[in-house]
């Protein structure tokens, strides 16, 4: 049962890792906050009833408590790294356009070359 | 042509480059040595990334200020560490003139058997497989970095790569656009230097990464 749950959980972040590409829409964000909110309910809950962890762990198949809630933590860090990753490449992809565009229309801007044509001689600088 | 640092050998590409090329566009990817100023001087226009931003990225600013600033009608990438010839662009340009193709690839393995180690080759072989593989082409060397486009196949190019695995990613869009696809056999030139600053095989890594969590 637990292993049908851990390796559910592994492939649904990957679905939703390869689905997140360019998707930056309501939706997504609001069911982010909505996982959150879960996982800090989550955790009041089983603070305040130290029992009910176990119970839950038992009756998915695994001995105690504290190992659930130790695979979750992995299956949440999986999540993060992955999440943390593909942002972090988005920004970066976004500076790059943007150091791109400055870049290519300085060098416009500095010196417009006319090419000659094919074949034309070479000898001479280009044309400012 | 991407540049990263590169001033020990980019004013002699350049000159010979533009022994046979009027223009000649230096992509600076933020090298931290005289590279930029080095082929300024030897008569390249150079586009000056602030920042080390990847080789996919400098491709494509090289072709973006080719398609806004000149009106060249073909478009040749080139690498400034000297492992192409001049003279291998110049055939494949001629193609794309004589208007046999609108997009030529350059490639190693095509005629003669150069001097690459096994372990790399089997590398590149498997490259070319996952790019046959994914694009529907029959291409014999995915990442050379010798390609002549024409001016509208060129344009069809956005790199999203910004690192190195643009190569598979060129060859993917121009694969979906209906060009006409040629093949043009390359001599590579492994000059110490080159080997050097090469990609190394870890780099196929990376790029595998890159491709799978795109």
């Amino acid at each position: 049962m637990i292993k049908v749950i851990l390796l559910g959980g592994l492939i649904g972040i990957g679905f939703a890792m390869l689905r997140m590409r360019n998707t930056h829409r309501t939706g997504t964000s609001a069911s982010k906050r909505i996982v959150l909110v879960l996982f800090l309910v989550a955790f009041v809950v089983s603070v305040l009833f130290p029992d009910l962890t176990t119970k839950v762990a038992v009756a998915v198949g695994v001995g105690r408590g504290a190992d659930l809630v130790l695979y979750l933590l992995a299956l949440a860090f999986v999540f993060l790294t992955l999440y943390t990753y593909l942002r972090f490449r988005d920004a970066r992809y976004q500076l790059g356009e943007l150091a791109r565009w400055i870049a290519v229309h300085e060098a416009g801007r500095v010196e417009p070359s006319r090419p000659r044509p094919l074949g034309a001689p070479a000898d001479e600088p280009p044309a400012r | 042509m991407p540049v990263y640092n590169e001033a020990t050998v980019i004013s002699d590409v350049v000159r010979d480059v533009r022994s046979v090329f009027p223009t000649l566009v230096c992509v600076d990817d933020g090298s931290r040595d005289a590279s930029a100023r080095l082929a300024e001087d030897a008569g390249a226009v150079v586009v000056r990334h602030p920042i080390n931003l990847g080789q996919g990225a400098a491709l494509q600013s090289g072709i973006d200020y080719t398609l806004t600033y000149t009106d060249a009608d073909f478009l040749v990438t080139f690498d400034a560490d000297g492992q192409h010839r001049t003279s291998d662009a110049l055939a494949m340009v001629r193609l794309l003139a004589a208007d046999e193709a609108d997009v030529v690839f350059g490639s190693r393995f095509l005629d003669e058997l150069p001097e690459v180690s096994g372990l790399k080759k089997a590398v590149l072989q498997l490259a070319v497989r996952y790019t046959n593989l994914t694009t529907g082409l029959r291409l014999s060397d995915a990442h050379n970095g010798l390609r002549a486009l024409n001016r509208d196949a060129a344009s069809s190019i956005h790199l999203t790569h910004h690192g190195m695995a643009h190569a598979s990613e060129i060859v993917h869009q121009l694969a979906v656009g209906s060009w006409r696809i040629q093949e043009s056999p390359v001599h590579v030139l492994y000059t110490d230097y080159s080997r050097a600053k090469g990609q190394s095989l870890w780099n196929s890594i990376n790029i595998l990464f890159d491709l799978v969590l795109r």
